[in-house]
């Protein structure tokens, strides 16, 4: 009995060792007021972001809770959260919410650094996307799209008028990546695929092609000769009242301040 | 142990254990053959004859050590002084405690040579360190091992020699000061000097207790027995006086057995 | 005197009593819990079998969120195709790398490929993914020139085969040593060289073994999930050709559940529910096959136990038969094999090295800079939790099967056979049972509550069974000792064989955390992905070290970061392996004094 014994105590203690640190640390943290913003996986760098700046001058803890417009639109009727993101624009089917554009963001079509194409039509990229067929005198064979439900993905086949990616049994079938951050990686290694991502998340590991002639930049989608554009969105209740701290940090994305720090990140003010 | 917590067996008749139209049977098999024997007391009985003819099995149902083997069914009567075995009110824990038993092969268990002999003082409650002090050594003294070991109770048990290992499995058994002490083949697994020092410490053991011994070993019966039983193929052939038997077996069976004209 | 000794008694045996009930029910957990998973899967998924029509949802190869239309017969063939070329690849090298490991092995060599293999066993499933993702697929493009990325059968078939070799190596491994050594000498009395021996005679001896070991390597690869969706490439192809991107079953649930609406929702469960019935299949198949159930006990465990085996055999002479060729066939995977895990965790480590630093692991997190100081806590917190929970249950089960129960009892067969199927049930049904069970239909939401809760579950097993070897172990002489002195069940139970056991008890624990660590997919499904903050506590939503991982790589901006807590998950995997080597030495230590 009294071996059992100690090995319970002493099993009792690490446990309760653990515990206190645990209970110590988070004693620490939760002096501070949080708030919680959830939805699209697309806005969720710029409000990282946005929430970074906030912090710096803020005894703040700002969650962000990454997962899809819909969700983060269903969060905000289901008051699960201080306010919804959404990277599109808000549908008669989207009820007792009421929406604010945060900024615009493009949709860069990429490529591979190293490939020579520098512009797609938007009848080569949609065939390639729905038949596989290469893009004409370029070395692209192959699409790169995103999961069925991706905001990024709606968008742009709306916009392309992209009904059915192909299936099939060739090796054109289109690869379907849950992230903007997939994409990419994959792209900065595929020199054959073109894919499609939020233009604030376009870096130098990939190339962005121009559409018809007309290059993804701030201006071209300001003045809407870009075609590949969409809204960021802020999601309310919609005859609801923000918290002190999420009225602050609202009032903070919402101010001239923030959007330097938007258009710093890529995005396009609408201010 | 001073105060016995669990009672003892009232053993004031000349007979400590009696056993009565005894059958064992293993499922269908039948181990033990309508059984009657008288165990007197204060003396040590061995029980001879060829492997597999049952004698363990008989002690073993003595302390009911049987229970543990499923499909075993036990009828007839065993008796402990005036007190049934297989009565539906037995204590188990008193049966055993008041039939020690010492195995064919030294079992110690895998805890220090003190904890093992306190271990039965323990399970009936003795938590006193001092009290447990006493019983340690008393018990090991009994054994006639203190000296070998007092300087290492703390050690494992596993890493004494078989021999000790034996006679510390005997010691322990004392320690709950059994009235009848059931010994299993306890030197089949020792060598000569071993098992000299352990038939010793049965003669001096027989004082004060019963002890029912299954040996393989006749010379080992002649030497130390009182009495002594042949059994075989389950049944119980012939009992008497050791001298006796060996001098003058009744039994044609007996007979070619101890004169090795067996099998 | 005579009342004191009455009443003690009574109240002794009432306790036993009451101790016995409570192990039956903890043994009978096991059967509780698999009927709960498969029962409320089945019921979450009505839904969709009755809106879309059972045959409909079977064989329609369109899922398209869009048009509400969800037919998963292109994951089922996906998954079929991928499983049968893993299988095929990775069975062929498992049983190669046994038969070396077991007869071949240089006696020096033989403690460290053991561990070579288990660290195999022992890589995180999102690690393997982000090996095939970063290395495998590219190096596929340079070589083959596909007209995409990479993604598609083939590189899924190298990861998954290298992933699924330490189940079929171990249990291979298992069988050869079993066979009676009397065989061999056998073939040799007959003529036999060694290698003739072995495989002619040795290798058919152990053939049901191996059967079992490719059966649970099959369940291994159709319940993968992490790995599988980094580089199958989810498109809605057919795998009929190397690049192919499919979609698996498994990772078409992880693929569509973030923006899943209810009606998709449901179709993602029937899915898993399908994909739970394939396994279970699968187990009643492994059932058929070690009919006799010896052995059952060493069956699962993906992990080798050092062998007590004697030495290499002995060669005497050498033919020129086909025998020598495939003696020399295994010594060439078995070099392979050691070379891929070396090369994996060299490549981890020398991309993820240079991204480590005191901050990065220890600093503040905070949204301008994820840290890892939350992944430490969380996966902390899910450790302490899910091991308090399945600790009890475990022990107490296996005493049960091991201290109570009638040796071959139906009750026993059946507890045995819920115990191994919960062990096969691939850790993204876990997932999904977590989710829609504790995060939806508790209300517990995206938490540590219903992580450590449904980790619990996926350890249970690894106790279970790990106790009960290691109590099966302690000899019945020392029960029989203990019964001798009066001694009561519960008593001897506890002080006398629990003690013994404990050196299995404390591997299992080990080996239960590895297997926390380790998990991903079920996590992303029970606690989510927050990773910015240290959770306050159980109902907080976190990411241990794994999930961090993955959600560094689908954010595509922390690719290095996401190398560094690679790093860090292998780290912790090679200590822990050599912590289970520790225990079992110093317990063959102290058993040899």
């Amino acid at each position: 009995m009294k071996k059992v014994g100690k090995i319970l105590a002493s099993a009792l203690c690490v446990a309760t060792l653990v515990c206190g640190t645990l209970g110590a640390m988070t004693g620490c943290g939760s002096k501070k007021e949080s708030i919680t913003v959830s939805g699209s996986s697309s806005v969720t760098p710029i409000m990282e972001k946005l929430a970074a700046e906030y912090e710096k001058t803020h005894d703040i803890r700002i969650k962000i809770n990454e997962s899809d417009s819909s969700t983060g639109i269903k969060d905000v009727q289901n008051g699960l959260n201080d306010f919804g993101m959404a990277s599109r624009d808000l549908t008669e089917k989207d009820t007792g919410v009421k929406g604010y554009t945060l900024c615009m963001d493009g949709i860069a079509l990429i490529v591979n650094k190293s490939c020579d194409i520098t512009d797609v039509s938007k009848a080569d990229v949609k065939a390639l996307y729905e038949n596989g067929t290469s893009i004409p005198n370029s070395s692209i064979t192959a699409a790169i799209g995103r999961e069925a439900g991706s905001g990024t993905r709606k968008a742009f086949d709306d916009l392309m008028k992209i009904e059915k990616y192909l299936s099939g049994t060739s090796d054109k079938v289109v690869s379907e990546i849950t992230s903007t951050g997939g994409v990419k990686t994959t792209i900065a290694t595929a020199t054959n695929s073109i894919g499609y991502i939020s233009y604030g998340s376009l870096d130098d590991t990939v190339k962005a092609v121009s559409l018809d002639g007309v290059a993804c930049t701030v201006e071209n989608i300001m003045n809407n000769t870009y075609a590949l554009q969409r809204p960021f969105v802020i999601v309310l209740k919609e005859n609801g009242t923000l918290s002190a701290a999420a009225q602050g940090f609202y009032d903070y994305i919402m101010s001239a301040e923030a959007q330097t720090v938007i258009t710093g990140a890529g995005y396009i003010s609408v201010k | 142990m001073k105060k016995h917590i669990i009672e003892q067996f009232d053993l004031s008749g000349d007979i400590a254990v009696s056993v009565k139209e005894m059958n064992l049977y293993y499922g269908s098999f039948h181990a033990l053959k309508s059984i009657y024997m008288d165990f007197p007391k204060n003396k040590l009985t061995a029980l001879i004859g060829p492997s597999g003819c049952g004698k363990s099995t008989l002690i073993k149902s003595l302390n009911r050590m049987n229970d543990l083997i499923e499909g075993c069914k036990i009828t007839g009567e065993i008796k402990i002084g005036n007190t049934d075995v297989y009565a539906r009110k037995t204590d188990l824990s008193r049966l055993r405690k008041n039939v020690g038993m010492v195995f064919q092969r030294p079992n110690p268990l895998a805890m220090s040579v003190y904890d093992n002999i306190a271990y039965g003082p323990r399970t009936f409650g003795i938590r006193s360190k001092s009290e447990l002090d006493g019983i340690v050594e008393s018990s090991l003294k009994g054994a006639a091992m203190w000296d070998e070991v007092k300087d290492r109770l703390n050690k494992s048990a596993l890493g004494l020699s078989g021999g000790q290992q034996q006679r510390l499995c005997i010691a322990r058994a004392l320690s709950v000061e059994p009235q009848i002490l059931l010994m299993d083949e306890p030197t089949s697994a020792l060598d000569p000097i071993s098992t000299g020092k352990i038939e010793e410490l049965c003669m001096e053991l027989k004082k004060n207790m019963t002890i029912i011994m299954v040996t393989h070993n006749m010379q080992q019966a002649f030497r130390i027995a009182d009495y002594t039983a042949y059994f075989l193929l389950g049944e119980m052939i012939e009992m008497d006086e050791t001298k006796k038997l060996f001098a003058h077996p009744q039994n044609k069976k007996t007979d070619d057995y101890i004169n090795g004209r067996f099998g | 005197m005579t009342t004191l000794t009455k009443i003690k008694t009574a109240k002794f045996f009432s306790k036993e009593n009451i101790a016995k009930a409570i192990f039956i029910a903890l043994a009978a957990f096991s059967i509780l819990a698999v009927f709960t998973i498969i029962g409320y899967l089945l019921y979450a998924s009505i839904p969709a079998f009755r809106d879309i029509g059972f045959f409909k949802f079977i064989f329609g190869s369109e899922w398209s969120a869009k048009s509400e239309t969800f037919g998963i017969w292109r994951m089922i063939v996906g998954t079929f195709f991928l499983t049968v070329c893993a299988v095929l690849l990775g069975g062929t090298l498992a049983v190669f790398t046994a038969i070396w490991l077991v007869f071949y092995c240089p006696k020096r060599l033989k403690k460290i490929y053991t561990q070579i293999v288990n660290l195999l066993a022992g890589i995180p499933s999102i690690v393997y993914g982000l090996f095939g993702y970063k290395f495998l697929m590219p190096l596929l493009v340079d070589i083959f020139h596909p007209n995409n990325a990479g993604f598609g059968l083939l590189a899924c078939t190298l990861i998954l085969s290298v992933m699924i070799l330490p189940t079929i190596t171990s249990i291979t491994k298992n069988s050869l040593e079993a066979v009676p050594m009397h065989y061999y000498e056998g073939a040799l009395a007959l003529g036999c060289s060694k290698n003739q021996a072995v495989w002619k005679v040795l290798l058919p001896a152990a053939k049901s073994g191996i059967i079992s070991a490719i059966i649970l390597g099959i369940g291994r690869a159709i319940g993968e999930t992490m790995a599988v969706q980094m580089i199958v490439g989810n498109g809605s192809g057919y795998p009929f050709g190397a690049f192919v991107p499919f979609t698996t079953l498994t990772s078409n649930i992880v693929q569509n559940w973030g923006y899943a609406t209810p009606s998709e929702q449901s179709a993602l469960i029937a899915d898993g529910f399908v994909l739970l019935i394939f396994i279970l299949i699968l187990n009643l198949c492994l059932m058929a096959v070690k009919k006799d159930g010896k052995g059952g006990n060493k069956f699962f465990s993906r992990r080798l136990r050092e062998s007590d085996q004697k030495d290499t055999l002995k060669s005497y002479r050498r033919t020129g038969s086909a025998c020598d060729a495939l003696w020399i066939v295994s010594w060439v995977i078995s070099l392979l094999v050691a070379f891929v895990l070396a090369f994996i965790v060299i490549f981890v480590f020398v991309k993820g090295f240079p991204h480590l630093s005191i901050d990065f692991m220890f600093g503040e997190s905070g949204n301008a800079h994820t840290t890892l100081a939350p992944a430490f806590v969380s996966t902390t917190m899910l450790i302490c939790l899910a091991l308090v929970l399945a600790l009890p249950l475990g022990v107490g089960a296996a005493i049960f099967l091991n201290e109570y129960a009638k040796k071959g009892s139906i009750f026993v067969k059946v507890i045995r056979l819920f115990v191994d199927t919960l062990a096969g049930i691939p850790s993204i049904i876990f997932g999904l049972f977590g989710m829609v069970f504790f995060v939806i239909g508790m209300n517990m939401g995206y938490s540590l509550w219903a992580g450590g809760i449904t980790l619990a579950l996926i350890i249970l097993p690894t106790i279970i069974r790990s106790t009960e070897q290691s109590l099966s172990e302690v000899p019945d002489s020392m029960r029989e000792a203990s019964y001798a002195l009066g001694a009561g069940k519960l008593r001897t139970i506890f002080v006398v064989v629990l003690p013994q056991a404990i050196t299995g008890i404390i591997t299992s624990i080990i080996l239960s955390i590895g297997r926390i660590v380790n998990e991903s997919a079920a996590l992303i499904f029970t606690v989510g992905s927050a990773s910015t903050f240290i959770p306050q506590g159980y109902g907080d939503s976190a990411a241990s070290f794994a999930v961090l991982v993955w959600k560094f790589m689908s954010n595509g901006l922390q690719v290095n970061e996401a190398y560094a807590t690679a790093s860090i998950l292998l780290i912790f995997v090679i200590i822990l392996n050599l912590l289970v080597s520790l225990v079992e030495w110093l317990f063959n230590r102290r058993k040899k004094i």
